[in-house]
């Protein structure tokens, strides 16, 4: 069988390389698949023009998968040429560029060193333009043959079927309509798309927004299977979450080329903030609000504000996540290394060393013990801060973990590196930490299960954007890439090595994932009825890293030159095929909101039992009747009121003088009023005084 | 002196002192010697002494001779609401010195916002005329304020104080933020002092305070349910990491739960300098006692930290001791009578804090930890009194039986059993928090300044006969450690080129002080804003406080003026 279907790719590139048109191609293709033959020909002439784009020559896994063939694709050059042009690298949108591969060959064939594939890419595009949509409508109907299912409890061969975006069968020998395009997958692996839970493709930092949209980087999320995106909405400090939470729904909508959701940032809390908590959760579908123990003084929060944020996300029954960083000890830090004249990329990791990560993680599971909360913490990227949550869990503490690929992948050694472009590009918060052990630990326990999802926290800048901060690192825009090597990485880094298998690859890149955000099994499973988000994954297929061929806006790749084994063949989004032997086929805009529900069952069955249990009592007790120390009548000395004792909640030893606590809650209130009396009052006056 | 100095004359003017026969015990060795002190100090060491005629003979008959305790956590003038507590420096020491402790470490503990100095000085002369011990102050930091440090310093240099207390807790009172204890460190260590944090995460404990009142528990118990041991321990952990950033010893008082002994156990094995102090009440008792009926007895053990309710606390804490983990042991001593604690009858927030525990110290631990096989006699002896000594640079003047060394001595026995009671303590409270505990080993004869001050059960002291031990900077115990690490820790930038591409041009916004790109000015003026801002976005009135200050004042501005001034600009 091997060879035979060997030989069928081979023949239909070929064919591909000498006629623009993919009928040929698709039919013999189809006769390569036996019996589905005759049905394939009743759907040809639909599918005909769009075969041309993306969705063609799709045996061609063996011979075209060697990186040659992606590295003649898209924007990549394109990007090179503006940025070389420009020298402002202004993230270029490229609105349809994918739509259209064809412009990116013609724009960049002379830096392009490969010839075999160049002609290939440049056959393509006449038929290119018109036909895509097409070709994605007509793959409404997929059967995938042949493969082997992996779920994160179990792996079976069997037959998938997928129709109107969702699985409608999984079995042998299915009953399938006309028409129904047909995959072969065998020997791959059909899984679950991946869902990266943690993707910041809209950040905005000191007035530039990161170099990959969401269109760009949700393209660059398929290409590597992650079929779904949890984006953070990231407010203005004081500024409403509702209106921040529209404006990335505006621009996720126009742009997304996959499904996402939404987790909301809490820049800084006020009780005003509650209300809107409420109606994002009950209205418009987060149910995962993150708050910042670093960032002094803009997005920080302290101890008692994460409490009561945590109360309230317990009572709305979301997840809380935790950007985990001692925030006052960086502050501090910073300051000497800039006063010791360290200014560069080095200056990053020292001024945030991995203890100040891990007793942030300690202080935010201790805080959210207390108020009985379920915790996420975001980013891990170290050993300490990693060991942190494997202890807790092992003491009962609900809280998950979530390491991303650049904590997976590689190390902060490169921070230390001399050429400065290179070290600014993994400047992240929290620091990918210089112990090159670090990975193999992070891998370790995300295969033991002490820690449960995997992220990208993808929020590029170009080299360019971040030079910003060439002379003073704290400056330099924060933000790793990943999302698109993510899968890759978790399979080298664990499964490659027998840490985990494929069902716990699954586990980790999807399902707990879907679970802890509420959307499993939609996502998360491969199962009748849940989303036609699938990969079909090649464990043999071999891929190099490399910033030629990502599909990304920035100059370099933090993974640069790393070799996985193990890479996505077919990836399909909402039951369309967007990628195939190394072409994207995406449409601009498709991607779809997923709206998420509130206390997932996977985290929230606990925490309802532990309310009930939790509750305290009081000792029943007669009244002291015994003398009372008379206070001198000195000062504030609340008196000791009988049964009243909610007066003073804060234990006022040893009080002084003027006890006014609680500053924050004032501020706003004070600069609502401000702002009322700032518009009018100019000119109402005036206009009173004219008239 | 005074009628009562005159009449306890005859005890104290048999200066010079023969112990005979005794087992002297030190943290490293034991040996069989005899024992001679003259003008409050260690003369001779040896057997077959030649001694002047007339001394004063004790015979140990092979007892244990030990280095007097030194009881490094003490609040005998604690002031509360304007109350202060029912043991002072007479009282409190005179308990110590019945326990076997000849020597305390008090803690200064200034209102915020008042001096350290004057505060300092207050205390100082309180015991100096009470104190029938030797003592030292502690200075407890309140509030980091402008001048501290120049007040610190002069405490350091010319007062012989070299140990500062910072709070994690106690919220809008006594608390420190992270920043102000880095910086509290970074200044202490420069001045090589011991730092000692009193650690409990102040912010929760006022949110849970407040829970647990609305839930309508007032009693005692709430005192414990709204401090749980998670929350002693994020704060140990948290010292930790500040103090290792900054590469500076840490010590913490008052360790009184598992979790919170396990965090500075776990940090040792790191690396990180900290030392741990459980405290007489952690180590004999468990928390239990907050859920009594009798409100009461219930009350008597508010202390912060809570004792712990796990029973198993006070076993694990001993281990920890004995093995090393911990290091020193204090007692806490701060008792109320049940009157003042009443006044948080309605209120357990409103319970003066503290218990008792100078006097049981050194039993409590024999009994829970020699006593049961633990630890021996020099391991006893070292957590008793010499890693104190050692700690706070008293070293060996005090906690080591050696010539030279001042003759503060305990004749031990090993074998007296003593029931604890609140009926025969020397503390004026009524209510021991150890009451009816059985303890083996105590102290038969107490020699302070190689006066005899206890035997036979009766104490014999002067008000006032204590002298204050100054404290010289940079004990080398914990201060060699740091002057290495702090020549091998040294940091060091990437020499690179200049980078040289392209760089974004940030549009004009106004709040950003620009992050100046072009300048090249040298790297080191680089005061521009240290925080990070991550996420700003298009119009970046970030940093929302200072925001608000702005507006608040425009309005504040035209509230006032421009009713009027434009109508008279209009008119004019």
């Amino acid at each position: 069988m091997g060879t035979g279907r060997g030989g069928g790719p081979r023949a239909a590139f070929n064919a591909a390389l000498g006629s623009p048109r993919g009928g040929g191609l698709r039919e013999r293709s189809g006769s390569g698949c036996g019996p589905m033959a005759g049905r394939q020909e009743g759907a040809l002439p639909a599918c005909f023009a769009g075969l041309g784009a993306g969705s063609p020559r799709p045996r061609q896994k063996r011979g075209g998968m060697f990186c040659s063939v992606e590295d003649a694709f898209d924007n990549k050059t394109l990007n090179f040429a503006s940025l070389a042009a420009s020298g402002t690298a202004t993230p270029v949108g490229g609105h349809r560029r994918d739509n259209e591969p064809g412009p990116s060959p013609e724009a960049g064939p002379s830096p392009d060193p490969d010839p075999g594939p160049g002609p290939t890419a440049a056959a393509l595009p006449p038929s290119a333009p018109a036909a895509l949509p097409d070709g994605c409508r007509q793959s409404d109907h997929i059967l995938i043959k042949g493969g082997k299912i992996v779920n994160d409890d179990q792996s079976f061969y069997a037959d998938v079927y997928v129709e109107d975006g969702l699985i409608k069968q999984i079995g042998e020998h299915l009953v399938i309509p006309r028409g129904t395009r047909i995959i072969d997958a065998h020997g791959q692996l059909v899984m679950p798309g991946g869902i990266d839970v943690h993707t910041r493709l809209q950040a905005p930092v000191l007035g530039m927004s990161s170099a990959d949209g969401f269109f760009q980087g949700t393209k660059a999320a398929l290409a590597g299977g992650t079929t779904m995106i949890i984006e953070h909405v990231c407010p203005d400090a004081g500024s409403s979450l509702l209106a921040a939470y529209e404006q990335w729904r505006g621009h996720a909508d126009g742009q997304a080329c996959c499904d996402y959701g939404l987790s909301v940032d809490i820049p800084r809390w006020h009780e005003s903030l509650r209300e809107e908590m409420e109606a994002l959760v009950k209205d418009k579908g987060v149910n995962s609000f993150l708050v910042f123990m670093a960032y002094k003084d803009k997005l920080q929060c302290t101890d008692g504000q994460m409490y009561e944020i945590f109360c309230t996300i317990r009572d709305l029954g979301a997840i809380a996540q935790v950007h985990a960083e001692n925030g006052d000890i960086i502050e501090e830090e910073q300051k000497r290394l800039l006063e010791l004249g360290i200014t560069g990329p080095e200056g990053h990791v020292l001024s945030r060393p991995e203890e100040v990560e891990a007793e942030a993680v300690f202080r935010a599971i201790t805080i959210a013990k207390q108020a009985n909360c379920p915790l996420y913490i975001t980013k891990v990227m170290s050993r300490g801060a990693a060991d942190v949550v494997a202890q807790a869990k092992r003491k009962g503490t609900v809280v998950f973990g979530e390491p991303i690929t650049a904590s997976l992948g590689t190390h902060g050694s490169h921070y230390w590196s001399k050429n400065w472009a290179k070290a600014a590009a993994f400047v992240t918060s929290p620091p990918v930490s210089p112990d090159p052990s670090t990975p193999d630990h992070l891998s370790t326990l995300l295969a033991s299960g002490d820690l449960q999802v995997t992220g990208s926290a993808h929020c590029t800048f170009t080299t360019a954007q971040k030079a910003v901060g060439k002379d003073n690192f704290t400056l330099i825009p924060e933000g790793t890439n990943g999302v698109e090597e993510r899968m890759s990485i978790v399979w080298e880094k664990c499964v490659v090595p027998g840490k985990m298998d494929e069902n716990d690859f699954v586990a980790v890149t999807s399902t707990n994932a879907a679970k802890i955000f509420n959307c499993y099994p939609r996502k998360g499973r491969v199962a009748v009825g849940s989303d036609a988000d699938l990969v079909l994954w090649n464990p043999k297929a071999t891929k190099i890293i490399s910033a030629k061929t990502h599909n990304l806006n920035v100059e370099y790749n933090i993974f640069e030159g790393t070799e996985c084994h193990g890479v996505p063949a077919v990836v399909i989004s909402q039951g369309r095929v967007v990628l195939e032997d190394g072409n994207l086929c995406v449409t601009q805009g498709s991607g779809r909101f997923i709206p998420r529900k509130t206390f997932p069952d996977f985290v929230y069955k606990r925490i309802k039992a532990r309310n009930r249990l939790a509750e305290v009592h009081g000792v029943p007790r007669g009244m002291y009747d015994g003398p009372v120390h008379e206070l001198p009548a000195s000062v504030k000395a609340v008196a000791p009121g009988a049964g009243k004792a909610a007066a003073a909640p804060v234990r006022n030893l040893h009080q002084s003088g003027f006890s006014l606590s609680g500053s924050q809650a004032d501020d706003h209130i004070a600069r609502r009023t401000a702002q009322k009396i700032m518009a009018p009052p100019g000119g109402r006056s005036n206009i009173t005084s004219l008239s | 002196m005074s009628y009562q100095g005159k009449k306890s004359i005859p005890h104290i003017t048999s200066d010079r002192l023969l112990i005979k026969g005794g087992r002297i015990i030190n943290d490293d060795h034991s040996f069989y010697a005899d024992l001679y002190l003259e003008d409050g100090l260690i003369k001779q060491i040896g057997e077959n002494l030649i001694v002047p005629g007339g001394v004063k003979t004790i015979e140990a008959n092979g007892r244990m001779v030990i280095p007097g305790g030194i009881d490094v956590n003490t609040y005998l003038q604690k002031p509360y609401q304007g109350m202060t507590a029912v043991d002072d420096f007479y009282q409190g020491t005179k308990a110590a010195l019945a326990g076997g402790t000849t020597m305390i470490i008090d803690h200064v503990l200034p209102e915020p916002g008042s001096s350290l100095l004057t505060s300092f000085e207050k205390w100082h002369e309180a015991a100096d005329t009470k104190s029938c011990c030797d003592y030292a102050l502690h200075v407890d930091i309140t509030s980091w304020y402008d001048g501290i440090r120049e007040e610190l310093e002069v405490l350091v240099q010319d007062k012989g104080v070299n140990s500062f207390q910072v709070y994690m807790a106690y919220k809008d009172l006594y608390q420190m933020s992270d920043s102000q204890l880095y910086e509290a460190f970074t200044f202490l260590k420069s001045l090589g002092a011991v730092i000692l944090v009193h650690a409990e995460n102040g912010d929760l404990i006022a949110q849970e305070q407040k829970r647990i009142l609305e839930m309508g528990i007032t009693g005692p118990e709430g005192h414990a349910l709204s401090r749980p041991e998670e929350l002693e321990a994020e704060a140990v952990f948290r010292a930790i990491t500040i103090a290792s950033r900054i590469n500076c010893p840490v010590y913490i008082t008052k360790v009184m739960s598992k979790s919170a002994a396990d965090i500075i156990a776990m940090a040792r094995k790191r690396g990180p300098l900290v030392f741990g102090e459980p405290i007489t009440a952690s180590l004999g008792t468990d928390g239990t006692h907050y859920w009594s009926k009798n409100w009461a007895k219930a009350a008597a053990f508010v202390t912060s930290p809570p004792l712990s309710p796990d029973p198993t606390t006070p076993d694990h804490l001993n281990s920890l001791l004995a093995c090393g983990d911990l290091q020193v042991t204090g007692s806490g001593h701060c008792p109320y009578s049940t009157a003042q604690k009443a006044i948080g009858k309605d209120n357990f927030t409103m319970i003066p804090e503290g218990v008792n525990g100078i006097e049981e110290r050194m039993t409590v631990v024999w009994d829970k930890a020699v006593a049961t096989g633990k630890m021996d006699e020099s391991q006893f002896v070292a957590v008793t009194s010499t890693n104190a000594a050692k700690i706070f640079n008293l070293y060996p003047r005090k906690g080591r039986i050696a010539v030279g060394s001042d003759a503060d001595v305990v004749i031990w026995d090993p074998d007296k059993v003593k029931t604890i009671t609140a009926k025969s303590h020397k503390s004026a409270i009524e209510y021991n928090i150890f009451e009816g505990m059985e303890c083996h080993g105590a102290p038969l004869v107490v020699i302070s300044q190689g006066k005899i001050v206890f035997e036979d059960g009766n104490l014999h002291v002067n008000k006032g006969m204590g002298r204050f031990i100054p404290r010289k900077p940079f004990p080398e115990y914990l201060y060699q450690r740091i002057k290495i690490r702090n020549k091998v820790g040294g940091l060091q930038g990437v020499s690179r080129g200049m980078y040289d591409g392209p760089v974004y041009e940030i549009p004009a916004t106004p709040k950003y002080a620009t992050p100046a790109p072009s300048t090249k000015s040298s790297p080191a003026k680089n005061q521009p804003p240290p925080i990070r801002n991550l996420h700003q976005s298009n119009f970046s009135l970030s940093g929302a406080q200072i925001d608000d200050n702005n507006p608040r004042r425009t309005g504040h501005r035209i509230v006032a003026p421009p009713g009027g001034r434009s109508n008279i600009t209009s008119l004019g």
